[in-house]
């Protein structure tokens, strides 16, 4: 029987592939090689337009805007907020079966927003990390508490968790914020079950050890190095791949002399262990707070003839760089943004060439600005037209760098910035397909506003994401023309994702503008002060038709 | 009415110039900084501050104890009182109000709360206390003090004068062990009723705040565990020094 066949095919499609989601979106990047990219193709290039809403789901928390990836396990999904709530939610009706509130300390100050990008659902429970820099462990049934764990206490280090736990194996791994404050940044792995610690990296080696040599004087103490996106796994290679963020001060190195190692690095990890396996620094003695935070992209492709295992990063200055996931060898690397002149580009080897530092007293432009050539909404993989799909901004800056002496704890920033149009034209945003190895551009589609909202890859031949006027719309992947688009009523500042339950494909996308890079957009797009908050999950399924 | 600090500074004007100079250059080092207030105030992801008519109550209210459940911290305690006064007063010129008439810096400090002084002893042992290049093997792990540390163990600025040994010892007393299954552990019970039991497990540091109903997990009195086998990263030099900070807390 043809559809029988149709079934079959569609199975062996998903056991040859791993890295594509299907029913469910089981992880924060959808699976641990993070394509964002699922395998569902009811809703496809064709039929979108009959895409409507099924649900929506108000938070009723705005502040901050909504972040969160959800993450969809058996038809049901877990969505977390601002403020650390938690919420499961019936993937077919919008009903709240649970919510759980984690609890602050009395008169606690949060640091770095209250907003929180995402759960990790495993074992029959839900993790979550905080904004008092804790690692929350609540039953997936009921919602009840059932572990939590002060990684560093919140008042001291000035750091907190925002980013989704990564459950590998027996373990919940988190990274922390605080690369912009006065502190040392770290990698931490709890048992999933009882919450003990289990092991730490920490992205600044102490004195003795290898790599400690980078840093000058006493800086290493309060050097940055946050871990504060997550991390992506390669089960056979048992190696955790994570990203770490700026050293600090931000801006000033003269008090940090040295490339400032694991700042501005992927680390590969043991998952087992947390030993360093390899590493590769994308920038040695960042002054411009360029962090190589955001998600590592695990595919194999060919290079040269031959199939690599590859990982593909994208940093905040708008540079992406493709390297072998077994060693960490560089394989390539191109921008992502036109306006681009913190470098000239990379050698052979990957080293930066042409590097322009901010000077201490003395206003310098610099292309991209501080919110990044490309922010931390995530970019997808299609293996269909095997693009790569990301935004990306073009802004600049005055920067004016200055000396600063630490605080524990306190921010340590080491100067200031002012957004700056780029030069000749106005700053605007766009959204581009790519071969992932060569950089070879594909298509292009251009946003008035820049664009913050992860995207999302479909076998519909569809990529989604939103804007920050509030649409959510869809793109045909293979040309780049809008084919769908839907008014959410808040910006777009979170991680849309597909599952299907009893046959039914659904599309979700958080709605609501927040974060920090949000607050900047301000400054060059002065009418967005007006744009209206929300935080609501809209989700969406082809409009069912009458029989 | 107990007047406001930078009411009794009226009197001065000539040295107005001075504290909107030094209040800026708080600002950009302070307030302007990574994604806050912005450049003079701007807007970044805090909320934009020029132009906004502020009253001085609340400005010197947010500024030095900060705006509770959001990221606006307080910075009574992380910059010096002239400083303050000289943001405040700067917060204010930048939000539009009539600052005419504003303080000098000098009367600021007279106005605000007395330093108690530290000795280099007392300094090394409050550093040492939360020591972070310790990760998890400092005492605010848990023990909090002056607004840091995690409250899981005593109060130390109570119960002393402590030496060496006595820290390194420590009270034991109140830890009974837990058992849940087949583990079994040494708890610090924090509550305990009908609907959930909820203990520290202190197996490993930093300890984990597990929740049970009372039908998993059975409580006994007596422990394994000891203070010395916590307190490892610490030299009994290093002890001295924090019994030090303690005797100075306790004051």
């Amino acid at each position: 029987m043809k559809l029988a066949g149709v079934l079959i095919a569609g199975a062996m499609t998903l056991a040859a592939q791993p890295e594509a989601t299907r029913n469910d979106w089981p992880h924060h990047f959808g699976t641990y090689q993070a394509w964002r990219y699922s395998a569902l193709d009811q809703i496809n290039a064709t039929n979108v337009g009959r895409l409507t809403p099924a649900w929506a789901f108000q938070t009723g928390d705005e502040e901050g805007g909504l972040q969160a990836t959800p993450i969809v396990v058996d038809g049901v999904l877990y969505l977390s907020t601002s403020h650390n709530h938690i919420f499961a939610i019936d993937g077919v009706t919008g009903r709240e079966i649970w919510k759980y509130t984690y609890t602050l300390p009395k008169g606690f100050t949060i640091f770095y927003g209250p907003w929180n990008r995402g759960v990790a659902v495993g074992g029959g429970r839900v993790y979550i990390g905080t904004l008092d820099n804790s690692v929350v462990a609540v039953d997936q049934k009921s919602g009840r508490e059932l572990w939590r764990v002060n990684v560093e206490e919140a008042n001291q280090c000035g750091c907190n968790i925002t980013g989704a736990p990564l459950l590998v194996k027996d373990k919940v791994i988190v990274g922390v914020t605080g690369g912009d404050s006065a502190h040392r940044g770290y990698i931490t792995a709890f048992d999933a079950a009882t919450g003990r610690q289990a092991w730490r990296f920490w992205t600044i080696p102490a004195p003795g050890e290898k790599g400690h040599e980078s840093w000058s004087g006493d800086s290493w103490k309060f050097g940055g190095g946050s871990s504060w996106m997550t991390g992506s796994y390669d089960p056979e290679l048992n190696m955790v791949y994570w990203s770490v963020g700026n050293p600090a001060a931000d801006f000033y190195g003269g008090s940090r002399k040295g490339d400032n190692l694991y700042t501005d690095s992927v680390v590969a990890l043991d998952a087992d262990t947390g030993k360093l396996k390899w590493y590769f620094q994308q920038v040695p003695h960042d002054v411009w707070d360029f962090d190589t935070a955001y998600e590592n992209i695990l595919f194999d492709l060919p290079v040269k003839g031959q199939v690599r295992k590859l990982l593909l990063n994208i940093n905040k200055g708008g540079y992406t760089f493709v390297l072998d996931r077994r060693n960490g060898k560089f394989i390539s690397g191109y921008p992502i943004v036109k306006h681009i002149n913190w470098i000239k580009g990379t050698d052979e080897d990957g080293n930066l060439v042409g590097r322009n530092d901010p000077e201490v007293g003395k206003s310098t432009l610099i292309c991209p600005a501080i919110g990044g050539g490309r922010s931390w909404n995530q970019a997808a993989y299609s293996p269909l037209t095997k693009w790569l799909y990301t935004t990306a901004i073009e802004w600049c800056q005055d920067v004016v760098s200055q000396p600063e002496q630490p605080r524990e704890g306190q921010v340590f920033f080491g100067g200031t910035f002012v957004p700056r149009d780029p030069p000749g034209e106005r700053a605007y945003s766009h959204l581009d397909a790519y071969d992932p190895v060569s950089g070879e551009r594909k298509w292009t589609y251009r946003s008035k506003y820049p664009l913050l909202a992860s995207v999302l890859a479909t076998a519909g031949n569809l990529v989604f994401t939103g804007d920050p006027e509030g649409y959510f719309f869809a793109l045909d992947a293979r040309t780049g023309d809008k084919v769908w688009q839907f008014q959410t009523g808040s910006g777009n500042r979170g991680s849309a994702i597909t599952y299907e339950v009893n046959g039914r494909q659904y599309i979700a996308t958080p709605s609501g503008f927040g974060s920090a890079v949000a607050g900047l957009v301000t400054q060059l797009w002065p009418e967005a002060e007006r744009f209206r908050r929300g935080s609501t999950l809209w989700v969406f399924a082809l409009q069912e038709r009458a029989h | 009415m107990k007047p406001s600090p930078l009411l009794l500074l009226l009197a001065a004007p000539v040295l107005a110039q001075d504290i909107f100079t030094q209040g800026e250059q708080v600002f950009q080092k302070t307030c302007a900084q990574g994604y806050c207030h912005g450049s003079g105030g701007t807007q970044g992801r805090a909320p934009k501050l020029i132009g906004r008519n502020f009253d001085t109550a609340v400005v010197t209210k947010v500024v030095r104890e900060g705006v509770p459940n959001t990221g606006m911290p307080g910075f009574e305690r992380s910059l010096p009182n002239d400083q303050l006064q000289a943001v405040i007063a700067y917060v204010l010129r930048i939000s539009g109000a009539d600052v005419s008439k504003m303080p000098n810096a000098a009367a600021a400090v007279a106005a605000g709360a007395p330093v108690r002084p530290m000795s280099a002893g007392v300094r090394r042992g409050k550093d040492l206390f939360f020591d972070a290049v310790r990760g998890e093997k400092r005492c605010g792990t848990c023990h909090a003090l002056e607004g840091w540390g995690i409250p899981i163990g005593p109060n130390l600025a109570a119960g002393g004068p402590y030496d060496a040994a006595a820290l390194r010892s420590g009270k034991k007393s109140s830890i009974k062990t837990a058992t849940a299954g087949r583990d079994s552990f040494p708890a610090v019970v924090v509550e305990q009723s009908k609907e959930q039991v909820r203990i520290y497990d202190l197996t490993v540091l930093p300890p984990v705040l597990r929740t049970f109903v009372p039908a998993e997990i059975r409580l006994s009195d007596g422990s394994s565990w000891t203070h010395a086998g916590v307190t490892g990263a610490y030299t009994d030099a290093d002890l001295g020094a924090i019994a030090m900070y303690l005797g100075w807390m306790a004051r």
